[in-house]
């Protein structure tokens, strides 16, 4: 029930967000991107405000009012200065990247520790499962919600504002600043979705810069799925059917995970379902306007009406079935065997290999997937929302351990699995995301993996091959806390050294990459020294070909991309971190309480050298360097060097 | 916002029996482009309150741009308007509209499709008042729209809750020009309000047209097609060309006029080189 009841839960937070893309979008006929960035500020306040011990209803109200100012700017530039909505939208959803960056602080703020209102509700909890607690606190709001707003869009105010969106010539002749209604309705709908943001943060644990990301596409994808589920000229239940729409939009995603559905294929299965019910409403459109062919059409309507309803009945019959046929999270115990849940944020080469790794050193110990144990590994292909409803499936399916690789999996995790075992791995940081406070004080059904990458180790590294006075480029994004942890731990590295000064570049996209790079070979480098940063490497070659032509080396934390053009790397061998866990997961299975198992830093390095970039720069790689090294390549004899000193 | 400035500069005594004046009002539109139009050269137009005027002219004639200048959908270059006395060059067409109703030519303008017909009539309560979210369009406040619809005498009482889309052009425009008297405004804007129905909703808006105005003694200004019209509805006709009035036909003159006299008109008027050979063409074209 729990993949259910979360996705239920989600469904009503959305709602929030969704009535505002309505607003928007029905109501005044405007397509407002905006909202992509305005719920991530709403969250980013709330979150903000919560970590300063402010009450979490008082934050959703900042959450509103930041919303509400953002959507009023938008609409403003869009009616003062004549800048069309979209473009608009599009100005200030950018710009408030900057603005959230600003207002948290850093790229992730962990509410784990805080007291949010799941922890409020929770407090008064007459001892209900936590998720059916809430959702029970939830049916009341959200029916106030629905009545309140259908209630608004009766009143005078409310008339005017539908008139004014439905036709603006006609609102201005009946003596509407039509300007004024539309920054008014804009505004509120930002508030809404500000509202939602603030409700997703303290509902998943955290606020994180990129979790607006393609939230106008699920708020009309939940319009459009709504209003052709529901097709009445009552505004009532074109209001509910807004809030409908986005709790089958959560079912449909939930629906897709619990029938195995890869996530990669969510996307694709969102557009889909929107088109098909887009379609399949106006076959049942009957009315005006339509030839005298379609007219048939809509005269059999009846007809297609209980047919759809009947293939709605078949669905939820085989849902039910399934359900059934699913015992969640009840084993039976004469054929026990261990069901591991592995989930990962993205398709990261660094995340792969401690998934492969991990899957391997769990088969070596005896768990293989469908011998003696299930192992359902899921990707979330970077989508928030549905990394928590992929854990509320593995808490249905009755997972013995949950396995989250990468930090915004384990976040969720600790915040949401509270009854059974997780054991995280390939997490830079543990404690700043609120794990525990220390390798053997943490969360007592924690435990995991972590290592940050030895930033001094590789700047030795570095200095080994070019002594001397040296500056030193670097690139990330901002607004990655863990790029930014790692620059500091760079900058560490080189503090009391006077020979090296760092030169920094940052960006916020792959594609920008290119040009900060350039801008660092312009600056005289000597040497690029790239921090770990998913957008960066991501866009390596991009520095590469920047590098080349000014003959300047690369340095990375990736060995895996060496081959690509880099002269050296260093880092952990993150095989080592899917073995590491693999083995904690066989102590939790075997019994052990995750409690007392401290948490473990990955300890294997990797050095990595490519002579055949070193020989297109002209450069010698003293002979103790290459002696270190793991992994050396384009070398002629170099692997037997190799082999032979070791 | 030239013109502003001339305009408070330029404010008047107000004589009670005026109820418009409208005073050397210029606009061009698109200034500095090929698309520009000198719309308005310097009209000046005064109205008693209560006098029914109808406005006629060929197309660019600029009589359309004359009744959007007292609607206010833009503001003039220079000139003013004043309306029952105050100087409202400034103002734009929604605060102007508390004293100021509209009905456009195209009959889908004046309404809002996807509300209802009593919302709608609600909107035109609502002309000149704030709109607060409160509930104004009560149980009470619907039988009096349905007492008002059935003025109409198109049975649309018994469709109080239907979506405007699904009406007719007669029933929509009928229904815009009762929204346009409901919240009584002092001055009634028509721009060729019957020229996109057929002749018998034509007839039947125009029937309707004549029974509000007499009733609440507005003060109209009418732009028509129709010479036949023009002659038939109101006091007076003005006649526009080329951005200037060249001839006001009042009420004792327009009673021994005919259709042919009208045309003997404007012969006489191209005779005094006020229109050319080709404007009276077109003239003779539109109007027969």
């Amino acid at each position: 029930m729990e993949l259910w009841i979360g996705a239920l839960n989600l469904g009503f937070l959305y709602a929030f967000m969704t009535m505002g893309v309505f607003l928007t979008f029905r109501v005044h006929d405007f397509p407002d991107i905006t909202v992509d960035g305005s719920f991530t500020s709403g969250a980013a306040l709330a979150a903000v405000l919560i970590v300063a011990k402010v009450h979490p209803l008082i934050a959703l109200l900042a959450a509103f009012a930041v919303g509400a100012a953002a959507g009023a700017a938008t609409s403003f530039i869009n009616t003062r200065f004549n800048v069309n909505g979209l473009l608009a939208g599009i100005l200030v959803m950018t710009g408030l990247y900057s603005i959230n960056l600003h207002i948290m602080g850093r790229s992730n703020i962990p509410l784990l520790d805080q007291a949010t209102f799941p922890d409020y509700l929770e407090a008064v909890n007459p001892g209900l499962h936590p998720e059916a607690w809430i959702t029970l606190i939830l049916l009341p709001v959200m029916l106030a919600f629905w009545l309140l707003t259908g209630l608004f869009f009766k009143t005078d105010l409310g008339i005017s504002m539908r008139a004014t969106g439905n036709n603006p010539i006609m609102a201005a002749a009946a003596g509407v600043d039509v300007a004024r209604m539309k920054t008014f309705g804009v505004a509120l709908a930002n508030g809404l979705v500000g509202v939602s943001g603030g409700l997703v943060a303290q509902y998943q644990g955290f606020a994180d810069i990129g979790m607006g990301m393609g939230t106008i596409v699920i708020g009309l994808a939940a319009v459009i799925i709504g209003e052709s589920l529901i097709r009445s000229r009552s505004l009532y239940a074109k209001v509910l059917s807004v809030i409908v729409g986005s709790i089958i939009f959560r079912m449909l995603i939930a629906g897709a995970l619990f029938l195995g559905m890869n996530p990669i294929d969510l996307k694709l299965l969102t557009a889909v379902f929107v088109l098909t019910t887009l379609v399949a409403s106006r076959a049942l459109t009957h009315g005006t306007g339509l030839t005298e062919d379609r007219r048939r059409w809509s005269l059999s309507q009846p007809i297609w009406r209980r047919i759809g309803l009947g293939a709605a009945a078949l669905l939820t019959a085989m849902v039910l079935v399934w359900t059934y046929r699913t015992p969640g999270g009840v084993p039976n115990p004469s054929s026990r065997t261990a069901k591991i849940g592995v989930l990962q944020i993205s398709d990261h080469g660094l995340l792969n290999i401690t998934r492969d790794s991990l899957i391997e050193e769990l088969a070596r110990l005896g768990y293989k997937n469908g011998d003696h144990c299930t192992i359902d590994l899921a990707n979330a292909n970077g989508d928030l929302p549905t990394v928590n409803t992929i854990l509320d499936k593995f808490i249905q399916d009755g997972m013995d351990v949950i396995v989250p690789i990468s930090t915004p999996c384990t976040q969720a995790a600790i915040n949401k699995v509270k009854d059974r075992p997780v054991v995280f791995a390939t997490v830079a940081n543990p404690f700043i995301i609120g794990a525990g406070r220390s390798a053997t004080d943490h969360l007592s059904n924690v435990t995991g993996v972590y290592g940050w990458v030895p930033m001094d180790k590789t700047m030795e590294l570095v200095r080994s091959i070019i002594p001397g006075r040296m500056r030193i480029g670097s690139i990330w994004d901002p607004a990655h806390a863990n790029s930014v942890f790692n620059v500091t731990l760079l900058e560490d590295a080189i503090r009391g050294n006077p020979d090296v000064t760092l030169i920094g570049a940052t960006i916020s996209s792959s594609s920008e990459v290119y040009q900060a790079a350039l801008s660092l070979v312009q600056k005289d480098i000597d040497a690029f020294l790239l921090v770990p940063d998913n957008i960066v490497y991501s866009a390596f070659e991009s520095v590469v070909k920047a590098a080349r032509p000014k003959h300047i080396p690369i340095f990375l934390s990736d060995v895996e991309r060496l081959g690509d053009g880099a002269l050296g790397a260093l880092g952990y061998d993150y095989t080592a971190s899917g073995i590491q866990a693999a083995r904690l997961v066989e102590r939790v299975l075997k019994g052990e309480n995750p409690r007392d198992i401290p948490f473990e830093r990955y300890h294997q390095l990797t050095v990595g050298i490519n002579l055949k970039v070193a020989k297109e720069l002209g450069m010698t790689i003293p002979q103790g360097v290459l002696e270190k090294a793991t992994r050396v390549y384009g070398g002629d004899n170099s692997r037997a060097v190799l082999d032979a000193a070791q | 916002m030239a013109g502003c400035r001339y305009a408070l500069a330029s404010m008047g005594q107000h004589d009670e029996e005026v109820m418009i004046r409208i005073t050397q009002l210029h606009k061009t539109f698109n200034p500095g482009t090929v698309n520009e139009v000198h719309a308005l050269r310097g009209v000046s137009l005064q109205m008693r309150a209560g006098e029914f005027v109808s406005l006629i002219g060929t197309n660019g004639s600029g009589k359309s741009t004359l009744l959007n200048g007292v609607a206010g959908t833009f503001l003039p270059d220079s000139g003013t308007v004043e309306i029952a006395g105050e100087d409202v060059s400034c103002r734009m067409d929604y605060q102007r509209a508390r004293h100021v109703s509209r009905v456009f030519q195209n009959p889908f303008m004046g309404t809002a499709a996807d509300m209802s017909v009593v919302e709608n009539l609600h909107m035109a309560y609502l002309r000149g008042k704030r709109s607060y979210p409160k509930v104004g369009l009560t149980r009470e406040r619907r039988e009096v729209y349905r007492e008002q619809v059935k003025l109409l005498e198109m049975q649309l009482e018994d469709r109080l809750d239907d979506v405007i889309g699904t009406l007719s052009g007669g029933q929509r425009q009928a229904l815009t020009l009762l929204m346009a008297i409901i919240s009584k405004p002092k001055v009634l804007l028509l721009d060729e309000h019957t020229a996109a129905l057929d002749p018998k909703s034509a007839a039947q808006v125009i029937h309707l047209t004549r029974r509000f105005i007499a009733a609440q003694q507005l003060t109209t200004l009418v732009v028509t097609h129709s010479m036949q019209q023009a002659l038939e509805l109101g006091d007076r006709t003005v006649m526009m060309n080329k951005g200037e009035i060249i001839d006001d036909i009042s009420r004792e003159e327009k009673q021994h006029l005919t259709v042919n006299d009208l045309l003997d008109k404007f012969a006489e008027l191209r005779k005094a080189e006020r229109l050319t050979e080709d404007m009276l063409e077109a003239l003779r074209r539109e109007y027969l």
